[in-house]
């Protein structure tokens, strides 16, 4: 047996019973008593025996003491005592803990809360059983995974005999699922997954509850209305039901029998946007009746929409599968040119199977530059709450300087000094992570309510796990890391004489004038610079962005409906608008209804193709502008207060069909000049498809802003609606508050057609806001962010500063006696205080003007560097460093002379 | 940490005279002291108290280890003896002992 370990067998046994220290006394007990007996046997009176027996023995107490001391765990009991007096020391400082908790808790809390949001949205990867096995199948140098006919998949399916193993998915969202026959109230979006029956023995996918789909539920097309869910699903849903196995959801009339529960947070591949019902693909057409019926589509002509991923055999590498995939997609366009007469060779293109492992998100590329902006923003915010913490502790050493001195003297050993104040920042720190952590919690729930408005309504759960703690962890350590200089300076450095000497020579040294001290305080003003310069762009981004005119109105209703996804055909769907419309303008309040097949403001900027042309009837073709198109109702304009400026609206006779050799147009402003310059494009032809000019241009309309706020010299060109209706927004203008009018919309639609799926139902303004949601969301983050730092900061300045004047005390003292003004010790205070914010700013302005100059595309109206944004976040800064300063400035100008001579 | 044995005895001494004592059996705290009485002829005098961190501190090295027993007075007491670890710490010792007894013996014969 090692000697350590008996030892720690022995101690343990000592520490956890009370039986050691009876033994001890029994066995101590035991010599007396033989002594005392055998000087008795000697003739010793009984007393005698007892005195000598004792003289000899010794100090029994002592002895016994030692013993016990033997037994004892040294170091943890030196823990636990240095823990409870760092806490009475803690408590005793209320204001000093306070405020170095509260600033390591925010600086570790949105470094923690930031990396939550990063970690479940960018980093984590799919959770199902070897992920590493997943690829997804994707054509030559692509990153994104790309979409495939089912007649593709079928061929990869059936052609990989056991070396890959593929699945197909789709996702779509629906707006009028019902559950147990019941449609909620406000139309929840459901997330539709239509799956191979593959897919979840492919995916490995965990279940919770019931079984996964297999490749039984996928085999006819049109018989196996089952599905699965997901657990968020079952959750709001079904409240959590513990027989949910034979429960149902319906979709277009059809009633699926749910067969399972997805668990250990499996939302699908698409990360981000989660799944909450799986449907096999047999089921397509019954939950996509205006989609392309892929099943009758032999050579996936029509429909490519599958997602497909596979699973490889462990014993075979990537590139092998890759081969063995192109081989197969190889023959099957061969197969296919064959079949249809065209020419294989156009069509062939390299298959590439990338990893899956982080399953698919395109979302990700859209957040990935906000999200590293918050993190650069949270890390130099926990810079500056370090900074602030070494900053406090060394305040702490001078005050402790006394203290140390004289336990120093008393002879207590350095290393218990050293020690005591490592545990005392230890404890600061760690309290400072915990507290970080529950703000991490709040702050993500707040963050993650902010996601959730904008553009893409990315929805996912934040667990605070074990990956998250252990980056506040981390971050724990790095805070203790940087706090073992300052906090063991003043144990390290005291003189056991140094009481007396301060007694007697008190004010010979002058501090520092850029001690340890200056320099932080510096450093964290230069980084809150920074900080303040990139909340200010933000800022004012916003505002830009708002005080940008639209175009027309803001207070139109708008209201998306999709018949196509309730399986209306074309004409019906046509219809059903056209009655809904005359319903709804004959309601009370309602002042005009209009159509359209395109919403406003719906981001949809990054679809615009910049290289499709725009053809004259001349056949000359232009290219060089970007430009969109969108089909109105006649009144449209008038609707939505978008001022006409030649020619006409559209009338209800131009309700032409496609077919027709002439079709009427409206133009925007940008687009007539780009194709006529100062002509009247009145009467004249365009071309905006592959049939040559054959539309007449009927209007020009000004320019609004269609796709998003930040269009700018974007042509547009207005078609009349058509008789394909699948997908319409209503255009409302009410007389009161259109918002009020949406509860009363809903309820018409819903009488006129009661599976009408209902999109969203919101104001041009609530649009707006949605479509500047990121904007929005970097500003009042960044500002947050940048007022904490601000504060933390200027916390630490006012501390220096109150310190600095309470040490000078007796030199204002005498200079006020030998007559100074109040105003002329204020200026002496300040000095080096205002000394120090000069050079924070001079060194934070060139650095905030450069590292915000990668920030230009998520700017708008303002450039990274621009004077007046960087005068805004000097005035701020200055601002706050006054008033930090106000209160140590008031207190030495107000010092009386008397009052301290009676002190001395 | 313990505090070292009290009276004229040698630094180190008390150790190897424990050692040596139990290495004729298993014995008590009591009859230990005793014996290093007689082995020393009383010229080691130690209060014999200090003997029991002595041997408390031996328990947690190892060298020796305890259990309870009844003396031939029948009454309960603590009796020690000598684990393996011991027994070759005694050896070790004993033959450095030798060494610097010896050396000094040469050195004392020399002057």
């Amino acid at each position: 047996v090692p000697v350590w370990l008996n030892r720690l067998r022995l101690k343990l046994g000592a520490a956890f019973s009370r039986q050691h220290d009876r033994e001890l006394r029994r066995e101590l007990a035991l010599h007396l008593q033989l002594l005392e007996e055998e000087y008795i046997e000697q003739g010793l009176s009984p007393e005698e025996a007892r005195a000598r027996a004792h003289r000899e023995f010794g100090n029994a107490t002592q002895i016994q003491e030692a013993s016990h001391d033997l037994f004892t765990f040294h170091f943890l009991d030196g823990c636990v005592r240095d823990v409870k007096y760092a806490g009475r020391e803690m408590r005793r400082n209320l204001g000093f803990t306070v405020i170095a908790v509260a600033s390591l808790a925010f600086g570790i809390g949105s470094v923690t809360a930031t990396f939550a949001v990063i970690d479940a949205f960018m980093l984590r990867g799919l959770s199902v059983s070897e992920p590493e096995q997943l690829l997804a199948f994707t054509v030559s140098n692509s990153r994104a995974w790309r979409r495939w006919s089912y007649a593709h998949y079928q061929r990869w399916r059936d052609g990989s005999d056991g070396v890959l193993t593929a699945a197909a998915s789709l996702t779509v969202e629906r707006y009028n699922v019902s559950t147990d026959g019941k449609l909620p109230d406000d139309e929840g979006k459901v997330r539709v997954s239509l799956v191979s029956g593959s897919y979840f023995p492919v995916l490995r996918a965990p279940i919770a509850a019931g079984n996964a789909l297999t490749p039984d539920d996928d085999r006819v097309p049109g018989s196996h209305p089952v599905a699965v869910i997901s657990e968020g699903f079952w959750a709001r849903r079904f409240g959590r039901v513990r027989d949910i196995v034979g429960r149902s959801v319906g979709i277009n009339g059809v009633t699926y029998a749910i067969v399972g529960v997805t668990g250990a947070g499996f939302t699908g591949e698409w990360i981000g946007l989660p799944t909450d019902v799986w449907i096999p693909l047999a089921m397509h057409s019954a939950v996509l009746p205006d989609a392309p019926n892929l099943h009758e589509d032999l050579w996936g002509t029509g429909s490519r929409t599958l997602r497909v991923i596979a699973r490889r055999r462990p014993d075979v590498t990537r590139e092998q599968a890759e081969a063995l995939a192109n081989v197969i997609h190889k023959r099957f366009v061969a197969d296919r040119a064959a079949a249809l007469g065209e020419d294989a060779q156009d069509r062939q293109q390299y298959v590439d199977l990338i990893e899956a492992t982080d399953g698919y998100s395109p979302e990700r590329a859209y957040y990935f530059r906000p999200l590293m902006i918050l993190s650069t923003i949270v890390g130099v915010v926990l810079i500056v709450a370090c900074a602030n913490f070494a900053n406090l502790l060394l305040g702490r050493t001078h005050a402790r300087a006394a203290e140390c001195s004289v336990r120093l003297a008393l002879g207590a050993a350095r290393w218990r000094l050293v020690r005591q104040a490592l545990t005392e920042c230890a404890l600061l720190a760690v309290l400072g992570g915990t507290f970080g952590l529950i703000a991490a919690r709040w702050a993500t729930t707040a963050l993650l309510k902010e996601l959730a408005v904008s553009v893409q309504s990315v929805e996912f759960n934040l667990p605070l796990d074990s990956r998250v703690a252990a980056v506040n962890g981390a971050c724990v350590l790095f805070v203790l890391l940087i706090g073992i200089w300052p906090a063991t300076k003043g144990a390290r450095s005291a003189v056991a004489l140094s009481v007396l000497q301060r007694a007697q020579a008190p004010e010979s040294r002058r501090r520092a004038r850029l001690g340890p001290a200056q320099a932080l305080i510096a450093a964290q003003l230069a980084l809150c610079t920074v900080l303040l310069i990139g909340a200010t762009l933000f800022l004012r981004t916003v505002i830009n962005l708002r005080s940008e005119t639209l175009g027309f109105a803001r207070n139109v209703l708008l209201v998306s409906v999709a018949p196509g996804q309730a399986g209306y055909s074309d004409r019906a769907a046509a219809m059903l608008i056209e009655r809904a419309r005359g319903q709804l303008e004959s309601l009370p309040g309602i002042a005009a209804v209009s159509a359209t097949s395109a919403s406003l403001l719906n981001n949809t900027n990054y679809w615009i193709d910049n290289s499709e042309r725009l053809s004259l009837e001349s056949g000359q073709v232009t290219a060089g502008l970007q430009w969109t198109s969108a089909e109105v109702s006649p009144g449209y304009f008038k609707t939505i207060g978008m001022p006409l400026l030649l020619g006409r609206e559209f009338e209800h006779g131009d309700l032409t069909p496609m077919t027709a050799r002439v079709q009427p147009v409206v133009i925007n402003r940008t687009l007539a000049r780009f194709l006529f310059g100062e002509d009247d494009p009145i009467g004249r032809r365009i071309g905006t498809s592959a049939r040559g000019a054959n539309q007449l241009v009927v209007g020009v309309v000004s320019d609004g802003k269609q796709t998003s706020p930040r269009d700018r010299g974007l042509g547009v060109v207005y078609l009349p609606l058509g008789t394909e209706a699948s997908r319409v927004v209503f255009a409302i203008r009410t007389a009161g508050d259109p918002a009020a009018a949406g509860p009363m919309v809903r309820h018409e639609l819903r009488s006129i057609a009661t599976d009408l799926p209902i999109l969203g139902i919101q104001t041009i303004e609530q649009q707006f806001n949605i479509a500047i949601s990121q904007e929005r969301l970097l500003g009042t983050l960044s500002l947050m962010l940048g007022a904490i730092a601000v504060l933390i900061a200027c916390v630490g300045l006012h501390a220096l500063l109150s310190y600095d004047v309470a040490q000078r005390t007796r030199e204002i003292g005498v200079r006020m006696a030998m007559g100074a003004t109040g105003r002329s010790v204020v200026a002496l205070v300040l000095r080096d205080s205002l000394l120090l914010v000069g050079v924070a700013l001079a060194i934070g302005i060139p650095i905030g003007v450069s590292a915000t100059r990668p920030l230009t595309p998520q700017l708008y109206g303002v450039q990274a560097g621009d004077p007046a944004t960087v005068l805004v976040a000097v005035l701020l800064l200055a601002t706050a460093t006054a008033v930090a300063m106000l209160r140590p400035a008031r207190a030495a100008a107000r010092t009386d002379p008397i009052v301290l001579l009676r002190t001395e | 940490m313990g505090k070292a044995p009290q009276g004229e005895l040698l630094q180190g001494t008390l150790p190897l005279l424990i050692l040596r004592t139990l290495a004729t059996g298993p014995n008590h705290g009591f009859a230990i002291a005793k014996r290093i009485q007689q082995i020393s002829k009383s010229v080691l005098k130690i209060e014999q108290g200090s003997l029991y961190p002595a041997l408390h501190r031996m328990e947690l090295d190892g060298l020796i280890e305890s259990y309870w027993g009844t003396t031939e007075n029948n009454r309960k007491a603590k009796y020690y003896r000598l684990t393996r670890r011991g027994h070759r710490q005694l050896e070790a010792e004993t033959e450095r002992w030798k060494a610097i007894a010896g050396a000094i013996a040469a050195v004392l014969q020399d002057a």
